[in-house]
């Protein structure tokens, strides 16, 4: 992807990536022009070009929500896009089925791991290839000689395939019980089985540790120079994409603000800021604790997603959890509300223990939460929705609530009686807010306010919670725009993995380069250090 | 007028279905499961009203109002003891245990009240109204007009009762109405509760009109009230009503103008069509996985 | 490929130890009458219960109407043995014809079906199984079939536009269903269908037709995305389950004088189901023996004659709290991580 981009025009761009001759100019493995899809009018990606050479390695970055797996939909077909073509090896995959679009070349793996669980690491792969398999449904059941020729070879090639990583010992174990990192490495086998020219993988360190990382990072570089293929892949471990990518694609909003070489994309101060955001002002405080957690350990089936944490909200307070994509944030705040449990600790609310009561009661007691993805109820309307924020609350003047949260957002008396599936994604996020404070809450929890919302509207919503911390609500704030939520937080909380890897004032934490250089990686060919860099 | 008159007797039958169906569409609805118990509910409502009213000559009224009570109660004990335990399970077991307690009522009503058939008495005479050539019995025209109380009552009671939103929260995101401080669980139990105490009703209405009753006299209404939920789009209360009165409407004109023997089979190839040309029922939405 | 073959082995084994068994009983003159008239109907539910097995566990969709399947193949398999009583002297090899004719029209029907069936997803596609069982039901209950020398007379609804010759004779009478059927079903003929159908799928899930098809259960999207074509492996799965189930009909019917399209309702449908679930989904073995037991259960539950029916319901509803409840599930999982719980700490 050596191109810069320059309105729809694409200009060749000087290029420092590692593999010498670049093939770009030959046939591009691939080719987006004009690429969009709207989803119930919005826009969820639009006007997306892009070109990927024969044997690149490109990425695709971006903030959470920023439309980065809709792009991978669209170039499979799972989604049919709304504009714009996709040629691959020159040929317009427009009209196709997912698995004639596999056939034709494209593999890739899934953000929330997709294997076949049931089945075997190497019935997995051998499901990939069974297009190149020619024996027929008799010769499978009456077991003739093509039968055993077929799946022989099919066998070889599998074991041959899972050499890459190292995998032959694990080809008879259940897909299902391995353990993740090895999970991710399995899709990638399975993606390669179908012989792409293109190899799509979206996220595919997520959940690994910095070894399992490295090893990745040597693997992809490995795969493209042993198979010569395209790489695209969506990341969020900086370190990663500045190291093993030549070519960068920045999209936000479902638009790409930014190409060009990692170098470059570190530099560009709208990458900056679209990652980091922009400053807010900071409110003034007061103490007395209303939330304590201390020690909680969660667990997914039997994964540890949160390791012992322990914090602590003060009255009026803004605290920040902050971290990257399965750190464990949504998990904290999910933990706290009830809907999960910890298996040791305890959690306090205004002194009452509420980590053994049942999720609705925990409301009772003085929480709120504006949950992860809005989770309005879209088919009732805005003042429906509203009342169901109050529902535990006895004695309560239903209209002097709603008039107060109208109050706040002006915009929500204008749609009271709108079903809440017709507003748009700004106004959603402020019915979810709405919703929470009708309960009055002692302390009211926010996850992920600001994902996928378009700047000038996550900029309201930052002044909202700002002003809503100077009415004195305490509030705990999960979110991915870092800088934004630590220049308006009075403490934060870095999360890495399950655990707390630092905490200090906003100002603190905003002040120390670790933010930067956690979010944006750090300098190029920088091995991460055996305690581990920041991985956000 | 021949037309007419199936078309109300279609419309009678219709309404039987409706009603079913929007128990079952209900609990569908919020609980994502289907209750193939149902229909054993409403035999045991009939029952209950039979005894009522043939064995301690209790008027109607009470008769239906004791049937009502008592499969109110019984679906809330069936959910409680069968279906919550498994409100983590695959959707096949709790399936299964439907079909177990629709298995265990049918049984239980056999031993209680042995399978020979009772003769269920009218509630309301057989009275009929004349409106010129057409001839209306009052027991049909009371089915459309329950019918069309409950629809409007329930589509109230939904829209504007705090019970009523808190299972329209519930059956949209049940995560998110318990961050909402609604008590899920006790949402669910309240559903089955409504939508047995339509079947007990229902189940009166039935065996006003086809007044044999015997254990699996349930069965089969039921299923075709499924059919009739499924058809409509199920999980939509609407959809439950519009699939019901169509489904009675189907039936009667098929058993009418084509064959009383074949008009199961005319009115189940016409679900297989309506699906095929709207795969999520008539009001319902198809809801495509996230990838 | 080495995870299927103990429990392939385990099947194959059972079912020839019961054979043996069972015939080494028979010979000797120690085996029950009611016992006797039971081993075909429980050949036939073992076929059922592996070929729905196929549909529900392996393919992963779920059926309500798999005695539609059963009751198309008793009724064609039937008739082509009555109509072959004097062309093929030799019953066992009359009964493998009207076997094979009965697993044919299974699945055609089975492809028929197929159709809308692989357009829907979970709840609606079941709903059309079942419309489909009904429909397969309420026409054979008005089918008149009448057989002679210039072939075959069939009608809707009455017998009275068939005319046939002196030597003719009906076949299908509407809902007195076929009745004076010579019964030629034998338990070594049910033998031989199971070990058939245990062959089948066994070499089926081990082929490439079977590892798609459990990838589109597992996973549909994932297996679209590697080149799997859905609808193919789909209707592949749903059509050999379909003829399995035909030709279980077939054996089922001639085991019996007369058969009547009721005997193939909707609680038939869900009698397999049961056994389905009960023995593990995907789990064929399994499947086996809960045909077997819940065959034999009613029976056993003679003596208590009125209840019988009451505790079979009961049992379902206890076996399916304890096995699925999420106390127990909790329990089990503890006691697995017991023994197993290093799994997460293995490096690879």
């Amino acid at each position: 992807m050596a191109y810069k981009s320059d309105g729809s025009n694409l200009v060749p761009v000087p290029s420092n990536a590692v593999i010498p001759e670049r093939d770009i100019n030959d046939m591009p493995a691939l080719e987006c022009k004009n690429l969009g899809i709207t989803f119930g009018g919005l826009h969820a990606v639009e006007n997306f070009n892009l070109t990927i050479g024969r044997t690149e390695i490109a990425g695709l970055i971006g903030p959470n929500g920023a439309g980065k797996t809709t792009v991978f939909n669209l170039l499979t077909n799972v989604y049919q896009p709304t504009t714009g073509t996709i040629l691959l090896n020159g040929m317009d995959t427009h009209g196709m089925s997912t698995a004639q679009v596999s056939k034709a070349g494209i593999g890739r793996t899934f953000q929330n791991i997709r294997l076949f669980n049931n089945l075997t690491v190497e019935e997995n792969i051998m499901v990939a290839m069974d297009n190149s398999m020619k024996y027929g449904l008799f010769d499978g059941l009456l077991r003739l000689p093509g039968y055993f020729r077929e799946e022989k070879k099919a066998h070889e090639k599998a074991l041959e395939l899972l050499h890459i990583f190292e995998m032959e010992n694990v080809a008879s174990h259940q897909a299902g019980s391995l353990p993740y990192g090895a999970q991710r490495r399995v899709e990638i086998v399975r993606a390669l089985a179908t012989n792409p020219k293109v190899l799509l993988l979206d996220e595919p360190a997520a959940g690994m540790n910095p070894s399992e990382t490295a090893d990745l990072m040597a693997n992809i570089r490995k795969i493209r120079d042993t198979f010569q293929i395209a790489v695209v892949l969506i990341e969020h471990d900086m370190n990663l994409v500045m190291n093993v990518c030549e070519g960068l694609c920045v999209l936000n909003f479902g638009r790409i603000i930014a190409k060009g070489s990692p170098a470059e994309i570190q530099k560009n101060p709208t990458v900056i800021e679209a990652y980091l955001g922009k400053s807010h002002k900071e409110g003034e405080k007061q103490m007395s604790t209303i939330l304590k957690v201390d020690d909680i350990n969660v667990y997914y089936g039997s994964i540890h997603a949160i390791k012992g944490i322990s914090f602590h909200v003060e009255e009026g307070e803004i605290v920040t959890l902050i971290g990257a994509n399965g750190a464990g944030k949504s998990t904290t705040l999910n933990t706290i509300s009830g809907l999960l449990r910890s298996r040791t600790g305890s959690i306090t609310l205004n002194d009452k223990p509420i980590d053994h009561i049942p999720p609705h009661k925990v409301v009772e007691h003085g929480l709120a939460m504006c949950p992860e993805g809005r989770r309005i109820f879209l088919q009732m309307t805005v003042e429906e929705n509203l009342e169901m924020g109050a529902f535990t609350v006895k004695d309560i003047n239903m209209d002097a609530e709603k008039e107060r949260v109208f109050d706040l957002f002006p915009r929500l008396k204008e749609r009271r009686n709108q079903i809440g599936g017709t507003l748009s994604g700004g106004e959603q996020q402020m019915l979810a807010m709405g919703r929470a404070l009708m309960s009055k809450p002692h302390l009211m929890m926010m996850d992920e306010p600001s994902m996928g919302l378009a700047p000038i509207l996550v900029e309201q919503i930052f002044d909202i919670i700002n002003s809503l911390h100077k009415e004195g609500t305490t509030i705990l704030l999960v979110e991915q725009n870092a800088q934004a939520a630590l220049s308006i937080a009075d403490r934060g909380y870095v999360l890495e993995t399950g655990k707390i890897v630092a905490e200090g004032t906003g100002a603190e934490l905003l002040a120390s380069p670790v933010i930067k250089r956690a979010y944006l990686g750090g300098e190029r060919e920088e091995e991460p250090d055996k305690e581990g860099a920041y991985y956000f | 007028m021949r037309f007419l008159s199936f078309l109300i007797s279609g419309l009678s039958l219709g309404s039987i279905y409706a009603i079913i169906a929007l128990g079952y569409t209900m609990v569908y609805g919020i609980a994502k499961m289907l209750n193939f118990a149902h229909g054993d509910v409403i035999m045991v409502g009939s029952y209950i009203c039979f005894f009522a009213m043939m064995r301690y000559n209790l008027p109607p009224v009470v008769g239906v109002l004791l049937a009502v009570i008592v499969c109110t109660v019984l679906g809330m004990v069936i959910e409680r003891a069968a279906y919550k335990p498994l409100r983590q399970a695959p959707s096949l077991a709790v399936l299964i245990t439907a079909i177990g307690v629709s298995y265990f009522l049918q049984n239980a009503a056999q031993l209680l009240w042995t399978s020979s058939p009772k003769v269920f008495p009218s509630i309301i005479g057989n009275g009929k109204i004349q409106l010129g050539e057409l001839t209306i019995s009052h027991v049909t025209l009371l089915t459309v007009v329950v019918c069309l109380v409950i629809m409007f009552a329930l589509t109230w009671f939904t829209g504007n009762t705090k019970m009523g939103k808190a299972m329209r929260a519930c059956s949209e995101d049940k995560g998110a109405a318990q961050l909402m401080g609604i008590d899920v669980n006790g949402t669910i139990s309240m559903t089955f509760a409504i939508g047995s105490g339509l079947a007990a009703i229902a189940g009166v209405l039935l065996c006003s009109a086809y007044p044999t009753l015997v254990p699996t006299t349930g069965s089969m209404p039921g299923i075709k009230a499924f059919t009739a939920a499924v058809f409509g789009g199920i999980g939509s209360i609407p959809g439950a009503f519009l699939g019901g009165l169509l489904l009675g409407v189907i039936e009667t004109f098929a058993k009418a103008y084509i064959s009383t023997q074949l008009s199961d089979a005319v009115v189940f190839s016409v679900l297989i069509i309506v699906l095929l040309v709207r795969p999520a029922g008539l009001l319902g939405k198809v809801i495509n996985e996230k990838v | 490929m080495k995870r299927n073959n103990t429990s392939k082995y385990v099947s194959f084994g059972l079912i020839i130890a019961a054979y043996a068994i069972m015939m080494i009983l028979s010979s000797t003159g120690k085996i029950t009458r009611s016992m006797q008239g039971m081993l075909v109907p429980i050949c036939a539910y073992i076929v059922m219960a592996i070929s729905l097995n196929l549909t529900v566990g392996i393919l992963g969709e779920l059926s309500l109407g798999h005695a539609g399947f059963m009751s198309m193949g008793a009724f064609t398999g039937t008739c082509a043995a009555i109509i072959m009583t004097e062309s093929v002297t030799n019953t066992g090899l009359r009964l493998g014809l009207s076997m094979v004719i009965g697993a044919i029209f299974g699945g055609i029907a089975g492809f028929l079906i197929g159709i809308p069936v692989l357009r829907l997803k979970g709840d609606y596609l079941a709903i059309v199984t079942l419309a489909f069982g009904e429909i397969i039901k309420s026409i054979f209950n008005n089918l008149y079939l009448g057989f002679d020398k210039y072939g075959l007379h069939l009608q809707l609804l009455s017998e009275k536009g068939i005319k046939l010759e002196e030597s003719g004779r009906m076949l299908i009478q509407g809902a007195m269903g076929i009745s004076k059927i010579k019964k030629i079903s034998t338990f070594t003929a049910g033998f031989i269908l199971i070990i058939l159908t245990l062959f089948i799928v066994y070499h089926l899930v081990e082929s490439r037709y079977g590892r798609a098809i459990m990838a589109i259960r597992d996973n549909r999207i994932a297996a679209e995305s590697v080149g799997v074509d859905v609808t193919k492996y789909k209707m592949t799965a749903f059509v050999i389950s379909a003829a399995m189930a035909g030709a279980a009909g077939a054996l089922f019917a001639q085991n019996y004088s007369t058969i009547t399209a009721n005997k193939f309702d909707f609680n038939t449908s869900i009698l397999i189901l049961v056994l389905v679930v009960l023995g593990g989904l995907g789990n064929i073995t399994g499947s086996i023996i809960s045909a077997t037991l819940l065959t034999i259960l009613p029976e056993a539950l003679r003596g208590f004659a009125t209840y019988r029916m009451l505790v079979y319901a009961i049992v379902l509803i206890v076996v399916m709290l304890f096995t699925n409840a999420s106390g127990t599930k909790i329990m089990i999982d503890k006691i697995k991580a017991k023994f197993g719980g290093n799994k997460e700490e293995e490096g690879l």
